[in-house]
């Protein structure tokens, strides 16, 4: 479980970001955080693995407060999926790539070998063992930086802008992916269908506060609600109203 | 600006030529290393002037880009990235030694000359050998050879990050340079002045980027160094391959090969 108690958090410029955030998120929970360009998503992701400290109120995760003595423990349980692959793929094949942090972390190579023989066969991306990151197409990068974070077997997986950069057919083959996903997500996002289909429940951030916090299904749908912190109805939804008008 | 953006791209893409399968692709990376490290050696203590003690050491190169099939324009490539400074270096000598060696017809050959001629093939014959070494092995080959040879792992990742480093700047600068020629359809390459703000943005945007991929390493356990997988060391079959090297390099050190040839023919 994850306890967010009134979390405030500001860049070294001075400026801050987050006033005051309250929330929990439940173990194998699918929570999407939903806002405008500029309200704070990436930087809440941030703050729940320690790239950014509190300045004041705290993060709990599985019991574990997150402060510097805490990153490597949190880190391990908590996986970061970035908005930009190419941001997260850094060595030069992508076996590699994925071995990083199993490394890092001291597993022995024969573990590493097994569980990334096992992520190529669950992604069905064996073909790219030996490619270079910057070979893959948009699609593939983003599946690589997945199986990157995958391969620690975290207990919670945090997505930045997940659909960024993909085409309609990877998208959606994404979303798939992220529902068959059992353990705890955090899903930071602008994309609200994506939001409706997979989370359980969504927290709208706007100007760095929560604005409102609901079952996706309530808040999703709730044109009012979206418009005023900067958003608007998922498409699909528009297009029903529009068809249910004809 | 392209140019240079394509070249720094092509440094760090190096592995696009490490695709190949020569015999000089297959030998292990540490003997490689070896051999490259020991010829470096031996060829840069050949005492100046001695431009006929170099020549012999042509052999390595020739041999080398034929067997790892390396084109001509890479090679040409990389001596143009490299030797200007070396041009530098070798022309002033010409001007600043002009002592007499020895007469040749009805020129008179200077020390300078000499001094020059060595110099130009020195950094020839040492850069040749390292485009050898690094076309044809994996900069992360590179890597786990070195740690092989037990080079702090501090330093080994320092290398690789300077390495990809390279490949960050790189690409931020052909973006930028996309979105300039683009916008001002005219320009050949990035006027001077609006070069200033350019370069700032770059070392910006370059930074920027940085940091993200460091909190991307960082969300995975990184703490100061990467871990490399052990990797195996050097077979018989390779110790075979340094010997041997060895073995010539320093025949060609101790035996005059020229004047030896030259008495055989005369
Ligand atoms: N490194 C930084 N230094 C200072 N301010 C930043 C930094 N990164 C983001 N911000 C500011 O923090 C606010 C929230 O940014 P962010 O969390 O990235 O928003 P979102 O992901 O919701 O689009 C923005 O106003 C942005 O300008
Ligand atoms: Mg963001």
């Amino acid at each position: 479980m994850i306890v967010i108690d009134k979390l405030s958090v500001q860049y070294s410029d001075g400026k801050q970001v987050l006033h005051q955030v309250s929330c929990r998120v439940n173990d194998g929970e699918s929570v999407g955080i939903i806002g405008a360009n500029g309200a704070g998503k990436s930087t809440l992701l941030k703050s729940f693995v320690g790239l950014l400290m509190p300045s004041q109120g705290r993060i709990e995760i599985h019991g574990v407060e997150v402060n510097q003595k805490n990153v490597r423990k949190i880190r391990e349980m908590v996986g970061v999926v970035f908005q930009n692959p190419d941001d997260q793929l850094f060595m030069s094949n992508v076996y590699d790539d994925i071995a990083f942090g199993p490394r890092n972390y001291g597993m022995t190579e024969e573990w590493v070998k097994q569980r990334i023989y096992h992520m190529f066969h669950a992604f069905g991306i064996e073909h790219l063992e030996k490619s270079h990151s910057n070979k893959l197409s948009g699609g593939e990068k983003r599946i690589v930086a997945i199986a990157t974070a995958l391969v620690m077997e975290p207990s919670i997986l945090l997505f930045d802008e997940p659909t960024s950069f993909l085409d309609p057919r990877m998208r959606r083959r994404l979303i798939e992916l992220l529902k068959e996903l059992e353990m705890t997500k955090i899903i930071a996002t602008h994309d609200l269908d994506m939001a409706l289909e997979l989370c359980d429940r969504v927290i709208i951030l706007k100007e760095g506060s929560i604005y409102a916090e609901g079952q996706a299904k309530d808040i999703l749908t709730n044109e009012t609600l979206l418009l005023e912190a900067g958003l608007e109805l998922p498409y699909c939804l528009q297009k029903c109203m529009d068809i249910g008008k004809v | 600006m392209s140019n240079i953006s394509n070249s720094l791209l092509q440094m760090n893409n190096i592995e696009n030529m490490n695709q190949k399968n020569t015999v000089i692709h297959r030998m292990e990376p540490a003997v490689k290393l070896l051999i490259t490290l020991m010829y470096l050696i031996v060829v840069i203590s050949v005492n100046p002037y001695q431009v006929s003690r170099l020549i012999p050491y042509l052999f390595y190169p020739v041999i080398g880009i034929i067997l790892a099939e390396i084109s001509l324009r890479t090679m040409i490539k990389y001596l143009v990235i490299a030797m200007p400074f070396t041009l530098f270096t070798g022309i002033s000598n010409l001007f600043l030694n002009r002592e007499i060696a020895f007469p040749m017809a009805n020129v008179v050959i200077t020390q300078g000359m000499l001094s020059c001629c060595f110099v130009l093939l020195k950094s020839i014959l040492t850069i040749l050998a390292v485009v050898i070494l690094t076309s044809t092995t994996s900069m992360d080959d590179l890597l786990y050879a070195m740690i092989h040879f037990k080079v702090p792992i501090i330093i080994v990742t320092q290398i690789m990050f300077t390495y990809r480093y390279i490949g960050v700047i790189a690409e931020e600068a052909s973006i930028m340079y996309h979105g300039y020629i683009l916008r001002a359809p005219k320009a050949k390459a990035i006027k001077a002045k609006d070069m200033g703000p350019f370069l700032g943005q770059l070392i910006i945007r370059s930074f920027d980027r940085a940091e993200r991929i460091y909190q991307a390493m960082k969300c995975r356990g990184f703490e100061g160094y990467v871990s490399f997988s052990g990797k195996k060391g050097i077979s018989g079959k390779g110790w075979f391959y340094v010997v041997i090297t060895a073995g010539i390099l320093i025949a060609l050190r101790l035996v005059n090969i020229s004047i030896l040839l030259g008495k055989l023919f005369m």
